[in-house]
């Protein structure tokens, strides 16, 4: 093959389809969140890609990255500094994300990725996202039956990245453990922006949205509501909106007064839930390390409660709380002294992620926990949500829940309402119950399809020129061939990874060519009659000799060793 | 109280335990953590020591542990892990997910060898289970909140929270914590 032969198929493939509680992370040398002291960050990738990986999982980590970048509530900005040969994770001055992190670091078992983050004096001054090359989950690009989507744990991480620790609502992107089998957690929840909010506010954002600082007094004892996450469900649909955990004396000395902030204005209801499963204190070891406490009650918040109250576990009884713009509401107080709880729901059919339930669906749910009462009340937050065929022992619950057409989407939270040792007690599964809207699930197929079918639309992503919000870039071969794995841009990828990077000279080439080809893309992607063209150039020109010679040789040096 | 133990560090010249928050991870019940690992102690931490590595884009801390109690597996009386993350000076490197350990405390603590050959804590923060002590009876409990109710402690139970705070409910005694490992181990045996 010539060597001009060599440079159009360099252009042409080398971009790698250029589609592109919350609570914070604390630095325990100064005792405060850490965070970046910009928002503006230029990212990195690294060329090595999963073994055995169909699609592109840097377009996946783009992608993640860009849904970032497009939250307009908060100020943060990342830049694509396009991708390195070095897979190495350290302070290197450089925030990478590899796929490929075994070169200096060793995963302990059970660790899907990670993220690395260097302080100095609080700030982030450099991190790293480290996906583990023998994943103890299989992973995919479209979130496959049985796999783990790249592009969920990338945005998940990428919260990290930033300063954001995890978040105990079930539903939200910074929960601890990932979906298995579909995409949803692709999309940031109200949760994850108020965080990212919060921590990189954008102007105005602090003036157009208000909070509360809930405070369980605990009468006498001193010992705060350590370790509990405060949650905010809205008045009257039931959904979720925000939870925050108590501090645990780290930031203001003082335990466990969470605060909820960067909640539009409306009304709310606002309850303590007790980190007791499925996720506890052990998620959060910044906040509580060392302490594997959590207030042993989960109830609605009241500040009119007195001492001798039962306390409110059902939302229809508590009372609603007004957020104002611009107002955060300190020194709001619950003295009622809660009798500690043992009714505890820890896992959710099987499991400790949450369910999602179209609109106009059914679904049958099965809890586990302990001390469950018969007599108890299951309940999901909000309307639009009933129940039917309940039965309840000591340990289980099964019932089926049936969602209105009508019903608001949105996450909910599902609650168990029961009498134990003649004590009304309660425990919630924050965010576990997540009502889908058929949009919103054809958007996620459609995410999917983008990289797993047919469809001539251009991808869009942040790229090297820039990273901007709603900038809109695409890879010549990919406005061409249209998917990212069709057979032509599968072959066109192979001979990229397996032929075209183990050798710097296309390393190199690589880099140059994501300064250039952009414009091409755009100027391809508006004509039908220059795509028409395009594609039957590169289909002859490129990929049928590549697949000649891809099924008859193996993947050795003879195409680089052209250079 | 923190700052107290900080303190204590310093002074004894021990560096402050790894910083840790969380990553991705699967989740592991303790069913599949105790089948997982391939060692299972119960010890008290005696010492961290964080160091960079030769290049200084690392830093890593080794853990010792006295080990008072094997429930699978074997190591020795003393045991120690390696795993990212730490603070040098004033340099910190945290690293998402990983387990922070307090000088003394005592736990229940799941092993599992990474690729170096090296152990690390099953699942991160999942595979150290805190022995917590019940301030009225000083008996061990570990925090157990999928186990059966019927097998649980409940300690304090008439409590109220204030009184109770320092153990919430769905405990048992570190013996049968023990016990229950042992059961789901005896279901894997042919
Ligand atoms: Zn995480």
């Amino acid at each position: 093959m010539s060597k001009t032969g060599i440079a159009l198929l360099l252009g042409l493939l080398a971009g790698p389809g250029t589609v592109s509680a919350y609570t914070f992370i604390y630095d325990n040398g100064t005792r405060n969140p850490a965070g970046r002291t910009t928002g503006a960050v230029t990212f990195t990738l690294t060329f090595r890609r999963p073994a055995a990986l169909i699609g592109d999982p840097f377009a996946a980590a783009r992608s993640a990255f860009a849904t970032w970048d497009a939250l307009t509530t908060a100020n943060i900005t990342f830049t694509d500094g396009g991708q390195v040969a070095d897979d190495s994770v350290g302070r290197d001055g450089v925030n990478k994300l590899t796929f490929n992190s075994t070169t200096n670091i060793n995963f302990p078992q059970g660790a899907v990725a990670l993220t690395t983050i260097f302080f100095t004096g609080g700030n982030i001054i450099e991190a790293d996202i480290a996906f583990n090359p023998n994943p103890p989950q299989s992973l995919s690009v479209t979130g496959a039956s049985g796999t783990a989507d790249i592009e969920s744990i990338a945005l998940h991480e990428i919260g990290h990245f930033m300063g954001l620790d995890h978040s105990g609502l079930l539903s939200a992107c910074m929960y601890p453990f990932g979906n298995i089998g579909n995409t949803f957690k692709r999309t940031l929840t109200l949760d994850d922006q108020i965080a990212m909010s919060v921590r990189y506010p954008a102007v105005n954002f602090s003036a157009t949205t208000g909070g509360v600082v809930p405070e369980l007094s605990l009468g006498d004892s001193g010992i705060p509501g350590r370790g509990a996450q405060a949650v905010a469900l809205g008045a009257t649909d039931g959904i979720v909106v925000a939870s925050a955990l108590g501090d645990d004396e780290i930031q203001d000395g003082v335990d466990a007064i969470p605060r909820l902030e960067g909640l539009p204005p409306g009304s709310y209801k606002l309850y303590f839930e007790a980190m007791d499963g499925p996720v506890d204190t052990n998620s959060f070891d910044t906040n509580f390390p060392g302490k594997p406490f959590s207030l042993p009650v989960t109830r609605f918040f009241d500040p009119a409660a007195i001492l001798a109250d039962s306390g409110i576990n059902d939302p229809a009884q508590a009372p609603n709380f007004v957020v104002q713009a611009g107002v955060i509401s300190t020194n709001v107080v619950d003295n009622h002294v809660p009798t500690r709880s043992t009714l505890n729901i820890t896992t959710l059919n099987g499991s400790v992620l949450p369910v999602y339930v179209l609109q106009g669906a059914s679904t049958n749910l099965t809890l586990t926990g302990a001390s469950f009462s018969t007599s108890g009340t299951l309940l999901i937050t909000g309307s639009g949500v009933t129940l039917s065929n309940t039965t309840i022992t000591t340990t289980q619950i099964t019932t089926t829940a049936t969602v209105a057409s009508g019903a608001t989407a949105g996450p909910r939270t599902i609650l168990f309402i029961g009498q134990v040792n003649n004590i009304q007690q309660s425990s919630a599964l924050s965010g576990g119950f997540v009502v889908q809207a058929p949009a919103a699930l054809a958007t996620t197929t459609t995410v999917a399809a983008q990289s797993g079918s047919g469809g001539e639309a251009a991808p869009t992503t942040s790229s090297s020129d820039g990273g901007g919000k709603n900038q809109s870039n695409c890879c010549v071969a990919t406005v061409l061939l249209g998917d990212r794995t069709s057979p032509g841009m599968m072959t066109l990828y192979a001979f990229r990874n397996d032929w075209l990077r183990p050798s710097e000279a296309g390393f190199s080439v690589e880099k140059t060519y994501y300064g250039h080809v952009s414009p091409m893309a755009r100027k391809l992607a508006s004509s039908q009659a220059l795509k028409a063209l395009g594609r039957h150039i590169l289909l002859q020109a490129a990929v049928q000799p590549l697949q000649t010679v891809q099924s008859s040789a193996s993947p050795s040096q003879d195409l680089a060793a052209n250079f | 109280m923190r700052i107290f133990c900080a303190l204590s560090l310093a002074l004894l010249g021990v560096v402050t335990p790894p910083l840790a928050v969380a990553s991705s991870l699967i989740y592991y019940s303790l069913e599949k953590l105790a089948k997982d690992s391939e060692v299972i102690l119960v010890g008290r931490c005696t010492g961290c020591q964080a160091s960079w590595n030769e290049g200084r884009t690392l830093i890593t801390t080794e853990i010792t542990f006295q080990v008072s109690r094997y429930v699978k597996g074997f190591l020795g009386p003393q045991v120690t892990i390696r795993q990212l993350g730490g603070r040098v000076g004033n340099d910190a490197m945290s690293v998402s997910g990983m387990p922070e350990f307090q000088p003394s405390g005592e736990v229940v603590l799941f092993l599992g060898r990474d690729q170096s050959g090296g152990y690390q804590v099953v699942g991160m923060t999942q595979g150290r289970y805190q022995v917590l002590s019940d301030p009225d009876t000083g008996e061990k409990l570990v925090r157990a909140p999928e186990i059966a109710e019927e097998e649980l402690v409940h300690t304090g139970k008439t409590r109220s929270a204030s009184e109770s705070a320092a153990v919430p409910g769905g405990h048992l005694t570190l013996d049968g914590f023990c016990a229950r490992i042992q059961k789901y181990l005896e279901q894997e045996k042919p």
